[in-house]
């Protein structure tokens, strides 16, 4: 269909308020975008920490005759000085059960210890592995040790170290991880207890 | 920080402090822990015609002023005209751990020889603070009055055992055997009926209290009795054999001597000694 010049006119007429109404267009300004950091270092608290763990305490040592391995509960309370160095206070309880070919075989034992320790922590990402180490004190429930010719008192001196793993949870607060750690007991005729225990980690 | 967030962080410190307030007061009280002595192990030849015994005593603090007080006090509530023990059966609990090993097949250098079965028994004897009881003597005094007569009476023992050479058995006398021992003791020392035709004597020692109280009718039914302060371990057996055994002591109220500061419970039981029948 071919129109004619006046109708070409008419239409011209007629759309071209469509084109003097609309708003003037101006060039938009960007800039360049800024790397992304993963994970957000916001969210990674830091300073004020807990622990509850909970795993297994194993003797090494002349008390691995008679003392079976036993289920362990702890808890630590810590202060992130660095990102990567801490301070910590742990308390860690376990049960044991005598075993052996003496009389008191079948016994029940619990063993106490509290540490003061310092922590180390490198972190990639999400993960972290960490290195701690520290000294206390290891008191056991009863004198079963001394029956058993271990150890002359309930209450000894402790130290050692050990490391673990930590996964973040990007929540900010939250972590997990696993943990060993071996520790001299001094007044228990040349012992030594491994740690190992899983733990949830809370940081303020 | 979400609200969500703060609560969790409050439960966690909550729990984290419960748990450390946990472990101190565990570590504090020690949920009454025992507390073990061991005895000096018992050699036998078999062949004895008085079987080998060993024993230990019992060390207990005195009691402070107050706690005099106190005993005084619930011996005048109880009325029974009686002391209250200062080491009672109801605040102190001993149990005897122990471990028999046929020696037979070895001689006495440890060198290999060939054994043989035995039976063996174990006999427990002791004391209260009030009332010390010797199965020997009672044994004896009885054989004066009918030697043709013999009477084995001990305080507590164990079932006969047979054991092959070479071979251990581990056993427990439980406290409520040293439940029913202190029982038997307290009866034949403070509550000894004197007619000679009661059963005390032997009906106590027979008779477990729970089934049958024969010859406890002398003793109130609201009495505090004393615990053993002293163990002896008799093994009786017909081959040659040791006998090692630990003595576990449940102390509630922290009775037991273990501070320097605190000074030793001197007890001074009185034996005990069967009338004579002629």
């Amino acid at each position: 269909m071919r129109l004619s010049l006046p109708k070409l006119m008419a239409a011209a007429l007629a759309t071209s308020w469509l084109l003097l109404g609309s708003a003037p267009a101006r060039a938009q300004v960007t800039s360049e975008p800024s790397a992304v950091i993963f994970p957000d270092p916001a969210k990674f608290a830091r300073g004020f920490f807990t622990e509850g763990e909970v795993g297994a305490v194993t003797f090494f040592g002349p008390a691995s005759d008679t003392i079976a391995p036993g289920f362990a509960v702890g808890a630590r309370l810590g202060y992130d000085i660095f990102r990567f160095f801490a301070l910590q206070l742990h308390a860690l309880g376990s049960t044991h059960e005598t075993k052996g070919d003496t009389p008191v075989a079948g016994q029940l034992l619990q063993t106490y210890q509290g540490t003061i320790e310092g922590k180390l922590t490198l972190r990639f990402v999400q993960w972290s592995l960490f290195a701690e180490g520290g000294f206390g004190a290891a008191r056991m429930s009863t004198n079963l040790l001394y029956a058993l010719d271990l150890a002359r008192y309930r209450t000894g001196f402790t130290a050692g170290g050990g490391g673990g793993v930590d996964y973040h949870s990007l929540s900010r607060h939250f972590s997990i991880g696993l943990r060993a750690g071996y520790f001299v007991l001094f007044d228990v005729s040349s012992s030594q207890d491994l740690i190992t225990t899983a733990y949830l980690r809370y940081t303020f | 920080m979400t609200e969500n967030d703060r609560r969790i962080g409050s439960l966690i410190m909550h729990g984290a402090l419960a748990l450390l307030a946990g472990l101190a007061m565990i570590g504090c009280q020690e949920l009454n822990a025992p507390l073990y002595f061991t005895g000096a192990d018992i050699v036998a030849t078999g062949m004895e015609d008085t079987p080998p015994t060993t024993g230990l005593s019992l060390r207990f603090r005195n009691p402070t002023d107050k706690e005099r007080q106190a005993l005084q006090m619930q011996a005048d509530a109880l009325g029974y005209g009686m002391d209250v023990p200062w080491v009672s059966r109801d605040k102190v609990h001993i149990e005897l751990l122990y471990k028999i090993t046929n020696t037979s097949n070895r001689d006495d250098d440890g060198n290999p020889v060939e054994g043989r079965p035995g039976t063996f028994n174990v006999l427990v004897d002791g004391a209260t603070e009030y009332t010390k009881y010797d199965y020997q003597i009672v044994s004896d005094a009885i054989a004066m009055g009918d030697p043709d007569e013999a009477v084995f009476f001990p305080l507590m023992q164990t079932m006969p055992r047979m054991l092959a050479a070479g071979e251990s058995f581990s056993g427990v006398l439980r406290e409520d055997d040293f439940d029913e021992g202190s029982l038997d003791i307290d009866a034949l020392g403070r509550w000894l009926d004197a007619d000679p035709a009661s059963p005390t004597f032997a009906g106590v020692l027979i008779n477990d209290s729970d089934v049958n109280p024969v010859g406890l009718n002398l003793v109130p039914p609201n009495v505090v009795l004393p615990a053993m302060v002293e163990i002896n371990v008799i093994l009786q057996t017909d081959v040659k054999s040791t006998c090692q055994y630990v003595v576990r002591v449940r102390d509630d109220d922290d009775r037991l001597l273990h501070n320097d500061s605190d000074s030793l419970y001197q007890t001074s039981p009185t034996l005990f000694q069967p009338a004579v029948m002629p």
